[in-house]
């Protein structure tokens, strides 16, 4: 389902003037449409990964 | 000459700190009216730099590799004293009271900055097309970018007029100027290089790194840069490789993932050709081509642009009430940004864990990947689109396709030059390894530039 953009920066970012809405309608549609379907994959354990502890580091 | 060479007529003083200095001062001077690479110069203190290290290395103190060699920093580095602007009119004015810890890096390593380079609006975007400082221009042709957001960097190094600039890489800035302009360039692992006294864009995917003439020369700047850091948070502990891979190295038995997905798809029909040339040079030199399949990084770079819209929105929050501190384009993007949920910023950053687990599992199969670093050659400046294989697509959606998840995922990346299309621009090969295997990436770069002629071309326009 689309989202509607409009009503969401209404909501949370008011300043944004409706005709910068409209120019970021598009890429914002085109990553809901990609993002959206992953959302499905988290897996309830996975936790946010903000500072990443990579392989060597783990052994420093 | 590369800094190595350079190095080597100093040490045996045919050519002093001081000659390098000028003449890489003479050089901007020539060329920066055309390519504007270069914000700010440094002339007078890096010619008094250069005398002092002069005297320093006639009194037999040598610091190293880079003891008097000229170099640039990205104006997104903090320099004390030295107005730094990050591309953007907001810090047009902007004299920072402290050096990044890069800077201090390169300045105990005995280099000389003798300038800031030009740069994308706040680092956020891949054409160096700046609304306020005016457009960088590629020296292969200066109606083309040079790339981004790293473009002065990169149009410097190819140029000649330093031997090496550093750049920044939040989805590709350090890798897309490199492979746009033919230079080496690599974002190293993540939490390797200090962001301290970097102005950030985003605080979960900025990696700090050098473009030069050849990989060793990158090599010498990640030993010089690379360490923990307690004022970053991200900073790692681990141990610094011997970087340097050496005069000959060899990649005989190493497996080389070509992916069989993803990374080969849709491409300008001339990287296609140069990259898999590359795969054949690889090949010839004893390395085995592995086909593997990477994980789906479409949905990387979904998730990524998540992270990265929200994260960059969230930086700039005090300076988006007056909205004609910015150009149009990083203006949509923060708009974007701030339309982003929390809970699927959130769920970004948990699919980015999975995903990383995901993507370790292909280096059971193969010790690192050969992969385009862009799709295309560098667009014209103020193109909005460009046609690769028929299909239009957006420039810089394009141009961060292929480098874009590596940020997220980490891992370090290395850009080498891979020949010059038909359109007289160079195109980019990118190595990427496991984490930490910095040492690797360069081992696999040098093995190539020494194979091939393509590092040695210079652009002529």
């Amino acid at each position: 389902m689309a989202k509607n953009w409009k009503a969401a920066a209404q909501a949370i970012a008011p300043d944004i003037p409706p005709d910068a809405i409209e120019r970021i309608e598009k890429p914002m549609d085109s990553l809901e449409d990609s993002f959206r379907p992953l959302v499905t994959q988290v897996k309830l354990e996975s936790e946010p990964s903000y500072v990443q502890l990579l392989a060597r580091e783990k052994d420093a | 000459m590369t800094i190595l060479e350079a190095g080597s007529a100093l040490q045996v003083g045919t050519v002093s700190s001081f000659d390098l200095v000028k003449a890489a001062l003479a050089s901007i001077s020539r060329d920066n009216p055309k390519l504007n690479a270069f914000l700010t110069v440094t002339e007078e203190a890096a010619l008094a730099r250069a005398r002092q290290l002069d005297q320093e290395r006639a009194a037999g103190r040598v610091r190293g590799p880079l003891h008097g060699i000229p170099v640039a920093v990205k104006d997104v580095f903090r320099t004390k004293g030295v107005r730094t602007t990050c591309g953007s009119k907001i810090f047009r004015d902007h004299i920072p009271s402290y050096d990044a810890a890069v800077v201090e890096k390169l300045d105990a390593a005995g280099a000389v900055i003798v300038g800031k380079t030009h740069m994308h609006e706040l680092a956020y975007g891949v054409t160096s097309n700046n609304p306020h400082f005016g457009p960088v221009r590629n020296p292969w042709n200066t109606d083309h970018i040079p790339g981004g957001s790293s473009g002065g960097s990169g149009s410097a190094v190819a140029a000649g007029m330093v031997f090496m600039a550093m750049g920044s890489d939040t989805g590709g800035s350090i890798r897309i100027p490199a492979a746009f302009c033919g230079t080496a360039g690599i974002k190293p692992t993540t939490g390797r290089v200090s962001r301290y006294g970097v102005m950030p864009l985003d605080f979960t995917l900025d990696h700090m790194g050098p473009l030069t003439r050849t990989v060793r020369d990158a090599a010498v700047i990640l030993q010089t840069i690379a360490g923990y850091d307690p004022r970053d948070d991200s900073s790692s502990k681990a141990a610094i490789d011997n970087y340097d891979p050496g005069e000959h190295p060899s990649i005989r038995g190493l497996r080389i993932g070509i992916p069989e997905n993803f990374y080969y798809e849709r491409l300008e029909a001339e990287v296609d050709k140069l990259i898999r040339a590359t795969g054949t040079v690889a090949e010839d030199l004893g390395a085995r081509l592995v086909p593997v399949r990477v994980p789906d990084m479409a949905a990387v770079n979904a998730i990524s642009r998540v992270i990265l819209l929200a994260e960059a929105s969230a930086t700039v929050t005090p300076y988006l009430k007056d909205r004609s501190n910015f150009g149009p384009d990083v203006l949509m993007l923060f708009d974007q940004g701030r339309l982003i949920a929390a809970t699927d910023y959130i769920n970004a950053q948990r699919l980015r864990r999975q995903i990383q687990q995901e993507f370790s599992t292909i280096w059971e199969h193969a010790d690192c990947l050969l992969t385009p670093t862009t799709p295309n050659t560098a667009p014209r400046i103020g193109a909005v689109e460009i046609d690769i294989g028929g299909v239009k697509e957006d420039v810089r959606l394009a141009s961060t396709r292929l480098v874009r998840g590596i940020n997220l995922l980490g891992l370090p990346a290395l850009s080498i030059q891979a020949g010059v299309a038909s359109n007289g621009l160079p195109v980019g090969a990118q190595i990427i390894g496991p984490a930490f295997a910095e040492k690797l990436v360069f081992r696999v770069g040098a093995a190539f530039e020494n194979a091939t002629p393509h590092h040695k071309l210079a652009p002529t326009a």
